[in-house]
């Protein structure tokens, strides 16, 4: 009995005793990823997957707009290094490399991430650590409208875009019978949501709803379904290829509505894939493209000619630069003393702020999520002009 | 709307039955199921698509050389992967065919990145007025291309010694090697026919669904629908079979929904497994005793 306990107060002492060397390191240790020189930063991206190309897209924005902080000083004096790992679009990798981008690289924050599923998966680790994570590009409420209090989205809610296509419809496009084509998932579903919802309001009828599924391949059923209705306005809720497909076809019936799509149809891409069929295709903007000529689009373009001129600018660059910017303009307001919990002060307090890449952001402790206003756009000539901006 | 669809079906069920074609193909002569048989037409129009845009190559020629391309990596994957287990149990080819699948998949991706990329057509796509329906050219193109790869396969089958000897060993293998037919060779040949058919079905859809590395995982299911409702043993069960998916997948996507329309096609696999296991078209093997 004797020797029980004082074998187990040796014990005792001896986790006290590494308590208390290790107590010193976890109090009086400067802020994680904070040095006297350096303020080293994160993201998970899915660099090997279907969403490759736009995840390295993105890693070249944010990459470019840092590398140009850096070389202008930093932030304060403090260069950013920012770390990005793969996740090859694997939820189960994620929350591995967030683990790692956490504890072994004590990153401050986590910043331009790309995944709807991958981000979900690191949501709880990050909220249990309390780490910022700005701009995880996304289509899910928790990402777009989130109520993580670490949490800061940059991309809209799909209700809200499918709201604002509705109502450009009604206003600008003169609609008076609409169709809606759109991805049978809550990325196309979503918007579609929103659109419904809207024009039911605004006493619109939606005359046609043809849906698909990524793997279908051939549009001709929805072609003419929606042409049979005899819509005014075709609203697309849709990815690059199948939208294009869906010209094509309304193209050969000869079809010729008004297509408002959603922002996916403005990529490059788009116009190699459709070709003339894309003519007088409006699409609905919610990052920069490269015609738009204000200053902060002009900056970015110059940027990543000059870090990474083997990118073209479009949508995910835009989206990589505007996190980095968002975390950089944040950043630096808090001053020289940065701390997380400064860090996220600041962003509650952010109020509205214009990335410019991006439409403009309006913060607060209660809502710091995606823009609820938004840019319109018309393909002319394979080339995409912007018709009113945000 | 009715001739629209009709054509659009039909169209869509060619190139189907050129995929069911090259499955049947070997299937027939082997047992095998090719589940590759999507991907390596995938990669050879990949292929291709380097001729045109790097090469310079007309695209005529393109469509000649792609196909012979095509059976040529399907030959050499046969004398490689596929004879060293063809003694073994079915289902290790059957496995190392879904490897082949991802091989090729992973392989596309990492060569040629994951956009979609324009493919160019051999047909013009402006569509021509033909009775009240627009139709493209294009759809009739691909019509005939397939008509013309059957006909150019019945021929071979019926009239050549080499098809024979393959009809032989489809219908009784151990009869035919008693024969004289070289079983190992009729293996080795369907599986180069089926690449060439296969890698024609590629050229044909590319330009209508775009070249992209998972442009042929939907062909390839549809094509499985259309060869099980044939039968899966017979070559012109697997054209039947496929046209008329591609037709009654369109009707449906055109009156009925088009969200459920991809499911369409499972949903016949299913039925016809359950209720006509051989097909529409067999008659019931009916043994004497």
């Amino acid at each position: 009995m004797v020797a029980n306990s004082s074998r187990r107060d040796v014990l005792m002492l001896g986790l006290a005793a590494a308590g208390t060397m290790a107590l010193p390191r976890l109090s009086w240790a400067a802020e994680p990823g904070v040095t006297k020189d350096k303020i080293i930063i994160g993201s998970y991206l899915p660099l090997q997957s279907g969403l490759a190309a736009g995840a390295t897209q993105l890693r070249d924005g944010a990459d470019a707009y840092f590398q140009h902080i850096n070389d202008n000083g930093g932030i304060h004096g403090r260069k950013i290094q920012w770390i990005v790992e793969n996740d090859s679009y694997n939820p189960q990798q994620t929350v591995a490399v967030v683990k790692k981008l956490v504890d072994r690289d004590g990153v401050f924050a986590i910043v331009s991430t790309l995944g709807t599923a991958t981000n979900l998966a690191a949501l709880p680790f990050l909220a249990q650590r309390k780490v910022p994570l700005i701009n995880p590009a996304g289509g899910h409420e928790r990402l777009n409208a989130p109520t993580d209090p670490n949490v800061f989205g940059l991309l809209p809610v799909g209700q809200d875009i499918g709201a604002a296509m509705a109502n450009y419809a009604v206003d600008k496009l003169q609609a008076k019978r609409v169709a809606i084509f759109f991805q049978n998932d809550p990325f196309g579903k979503d918007p579609r949501d929103g659109a419904v919802e809207t024009l039911a309001k605004r006493g619109v009828p939606v005359v046609a709803e043809t849906s698909y599924v990524p793997s279908d391949v051939d549009m001709s059923a929805q072609a003419v379904a929606m042409r049979d209705a005899n819509p005014d306005v075709v609203l697309m809720m849709c990815i690059t290829k199948q939208g294009a497909l869906l010209l094509q076809k309304a193209q050969q019936l000869g079809w010729k509505p008004k297509f408002l799509a959603q922002n996916t149809m403005g990529d490059p891409i788009t116009a190699d894939l459709a070709g003339e069929a894309l003519d007088d295709v409006m699409v609905i903007l919610f990052t920069a493209i490269e015609t738009m000529d204000t200053p902060a689009v002009r900056e970015a373009n110059a940027l990543i000619a000059k870090y990474h001129p083997e990118t073209k600018p479009g949508y995910w660059t835009y989206l990589g630069i505007a996190g980095a910017k968002v975390f950089v303009e944040a950043a630096n307001r808090v001053g020289p003393d940065l701390t997380r919990a400064k860090l996220l002060e600041v962003l509650y307090n952010f109020g509205r702020y214009e990335p410019g890449v991006v439409p403009p952001v309006n913060w607060s402790r209660e809502s710091h999520g995606g823009p609820k206003t938004f840019g319109f756009a018309v393909w002319k000539g394979g080339k995409l002009n912007v018709v009113e901006g945000w | 709307m009715l001739a629209q669809l009709i054509v659009s079906g039909l169209a869509l069920g060619s190139v189907y039955a050129l995929l069911g074609l090259a499955l049947v193909l070997i299937h027939k002569a082997t047992d095998i199921v090719n589940f590759a048989q999507g991907e390596m037409a995938m990669f050879m129009t990949f292929v291709a698509f380097v001729m045109i845009t790097q090469l310079e190559l007309p695209l005529p020629l393109v469509f000649v050389v792609a196909p012979l391309l095509g059976a040529a990596l399907a030959a050499v994957t046969e004398r490689i992967v596929m004879r060293p287990i063809s003694d073994g149990p079915p289902v290790n080819a059957l496995i190392v065919t879904i490897g082949l699948w991802i091989v090729f998949n992973h392989t596309a991706g990492w060569i040629w990145g994951y956009d979609p990329y324009r493919f160019p057509s051999l047909f013009p796509a402006d569509p021509v007025e033909i009775v009240g329906a627009r139709i493209s050219p294009n759809s009739l193109g691909i019509i005939a291309v397939a008509l013309a790869v059957m006909a150019g396969l019945y021929v071979f089958f019926e009239y050549t010694r080499e098809g024979t000897a393959m009809r032989a060993a489809s219908m009784n293998r151990r009869a035919a090697q008693l024969m004289g037919v070289n079983i190992k060779r009729v293996a080795f040949l369907s599986w180069t026919l089926a690449g060439g058919v296969g890698t024609v079905c590629g050229l044909l859809v590319a330009p209508i669904i775009f070249l992209d590395f998972e442009m042929m995982v939907s062909v390839l299911l549809k094509a499985f629908a259309g060869a099980i409702l044939g039968g899966f043993n017979s070559l012109p069960g697997a054209v039947i079979g496929c046209m008329l998916i591609g037709i009654a997948e369109t009707f449906f996507g055109g009156y009925v929904s088009t969200a459920f329309k991809d499911t369409f096609a499972f949903l016949v696999i299913v039925l016809v497994l359950m209720f006509r296991p051989s097909g529409l078209f067999s008659r019931t093997a009916v043994k004497k005793v």
